[in-house]
This record gives structure tokens, C-alpha cells and sequence, in this order.
């Protein structure tokens, strides 16, 4: 839920620069909510993120209600339009992938030391690929 | 002077809530991948390869250990992966990117598709029943051992219920106010 609540309340100080992209890549799909983003007459470039254009918040680095969207875009035009095609089978579903959640890793591949690792600690509350830049480029 | 401080205030708040992960705590400290006797089976039907071998590399290897298919962590997981490719490439020496998809092969290429995942770039191989994760100790979620409809413990989940917010007694009051201060 915290992960949730924060696509909904944005973050003034740590962007997030996917959201835009996969914003993007949606709207050029398709999906709905398809008004965020201004894309250029080939879609390849994002001309204006309505988001920027919001009074006080259109400034922070992640606005409000951004990875709100995002992620309604990604529930409605993934996961229920394609779940015929994305769905758990029989099999996965008596192993107990519907509530198992995944990680990350990042290994040096000489040694094979872990450079950086991130377990999920619950739905949406993925690897922060901010956070591994940082800590990648120390 | 009082609008000024309410949006201090305001701003205050948002910090302080967007900076404390309230499961951050839970996170496990680095756990090495060697010993692990973990098999990956590519998308494509090839021939298997140990993770250990697969992440063997001249820069940084990057693997996720992703969730089935039409999941949220999965989907998150591909579109991220999408942008920061070049970048970790670019500035980070990040050379090799594995993902592992608890799914069948259809369904794994089907996700990659839509999020326009370049599976040129990013090697994906499928774990039906997800033991490659569990065996790489990844959350299973609310009650995994009980005999519940998944579908039930996934609607728990989606309302913050987790194994994990019930065994951190040593975060619990930081878990506590993090949760109080999203909540309102």
C-alpha cells in the first residue's frame, strides 16, 4: 500500500525518469488514460507531460498522480486487457506465483560479488533503479 | 505567512512520507548468488545454463528475479528496465541483463512486447511455478502456506497485508508511524 499511495502523492525531491517512457509507450499503444503526454507526430518524442503543467507540484522531479496514472494505463491495457495472454496457468497458480513476489540483482560478473541486491517487499514496491544508479556509479 | 507554512508543512510531510519505505526494513541485506544451484531455462527453448555461468561477464551482470506475467512487479520491473538499460550500460558498466518470468514462454514474450522491452538487449527466460525465485529466497506473500484461494491472499496483499509487516519487531515503530502518516 505505502508503495501505492506514493504513485498518488508524488515525490518533490527523487525523480523517477521510467514513468514518462513507459507513459510514452503506452500512450503510443493505445492504452488509456492516453492525454498525459503531447508525443510528437512520430511518437517518438514526448513534446509536453501535462503533469509538468500543474501549478506548485508540475515542478517536482515526480509529480502527483503521475505513477498513478501510469500504473492505471499498465492495469487497464496490460493486465486485465491481455490476461488471457499474461495469466498465471493451473500449474503456476497452485505453486503460489499469483502472491510470490521477485528481486533483483546486480553482480560483478568476475567475481560474481553482489553489488547490489533488492528483494520485493510488496506489490509495486520494486527495485528503485534510482537508487541502484548511485549506488553503481560510487 | 500561514499559506507559507502550510505548504512547508505540506512539503515536510511528503518528504518524510516518500522517504521512509515503510517495508524498507524488511529488506534482506546482500545475499551472495554463488552455491546456488539455480537453472535458467531461456524463452526460447534453448538449452539451460546455471545462473552462476550466465551472470559470468567482463562488466556487471543485472537480473531480475520477476513475477508472472500480468503482474504489477513484472510489468513495473520491464518498463524500468526499458529506460535505465542504457544508462546502467552507458554509466554504470552494466553489460549482461537477464530477467526471469514466472510464466510460460507466450506469455513472458507476449509482456516483453508490450512494453517494448528489447529482447535483443535483455536475455528472458520463464519459471513456471517460480522456484528459481523461492529459491533465491524472493517474498511469497501473505500466508503462502495456507490453503486459500491465491486469488483471496492476492487481495490481501493489495490492501498492504504481508508476512512481512509481521515480523519486524525491531522497525515496528518506524513501520507504525510510516503507515499512520500514509494512511492520513
Amino acid at each position: 500500500m505505502p508503495a501505492v499511495i506514493g504513485g498518488y502523492i508524488g515525490n518533490p525531491f527523487v525523480p523517477q525518469r521510467w514513468i514518462e517512457d513507459a507513459l510514452a509507450v503506452g500512450q503510443r499503444k493505445d492504452r488509456w488514460p492516453d492525454t498525459a503526454l503531447d508525443l510528437s507526430e512520430d511518437g517518438e518524442r514526448v513534446e509536453v507531460n501535462k503533469f509538468s503543467e500543474l501549478p506548485i507540484v508540475g515542478e517536482w522531479p515526480r509529480r502527483p498522480l503521475e505513477l498513478a496514472t501510469l500504473r492505471l494505463q499498465s492495469m487497464i491495457g496490460i493486465s486485465l486487457k491481455e490476461w488471457d495472454r499474461l495469466s498465471p496457468d493451473d500449474a503456476s497458480l497452485k505453486a503460489g506465483v499469483l502472491t510470490q513476489l521477485g528481486g533483483l540483482v546486480v553482480v560483478d560478473g568476475s567475481t560474481l560479488e553482489t553489488v547490489y541486491d533488492w528483494k520485493d517487499p510488496g506489490i509495486c514496491a520494486i527495485a528503485n533503479f534510482e537508487d541502484i544508479l548511485k549506488k553503481l556509479k560510487k | 505567512m500561514t499559506k507559507m507554512l502550510e505548504i512547508l508543512i505540506t512539503f515536510g510531510l511528503v518528504a518524510f512520507i516518500n522517504s521512509c519505505d515503510a517495508f524498507s526494513a524488511v529488506s534482506p541485506v546482500k545475499n551472495s548468488i554463488k552455491g546456488f544451484d539455480i537453472q535458467l531455462q531461456p524463452v526460447d527453448g534453448g538449452e539451460k545454463i546455471t545462473l552462476e555461468n550466465y551472470l559470468k561477464n567482463d562488466g556487471k551482470s543485472l537480473f531480475v528475479f520477476g513475477t508472472y506475467a500480468a503482474d504489477f512487479n513484472a510489468i513495473e520491473y520491464a518498463q524500468r528496465l526499458r529506460y535505465y538499460l542504457p544508462i546502467l550500460k552507458e554509466e554504470c558498466d552494466v553489460t549482461k541483463f537477464g530477467v526471469i518470468l514466472n510464466c510460460q514462454p507466450d506469455a513472458a514474450l507476449a509482456l516483453a512486447e508490450l512494453v517494448d522491452l528489447d529482447t535483443t538487449k535483455v536475455d528472458l527466460f520463464v519459471d513456471n511455478t517460480g522456484d528459481i525465485g523461492r529459491k533465491w529466497g524472493v517474498g511469497r506473500g501473505w500466508l503462502p502456506d495456507e490453503d486459500l484461494n491465491p486469488y483471496l491472499k492476492l487481495f490481501g496483499m493489495l490492501w498492504g497485508v504481508s508476512r512481512t509487516v509481521f515480523f519486524v519487531p525491531v522497525n515496528l515503530p518506524k513501520l507504525l508511524i510510516c503507515l499512520f502518516f500514509k494512511i492520513i
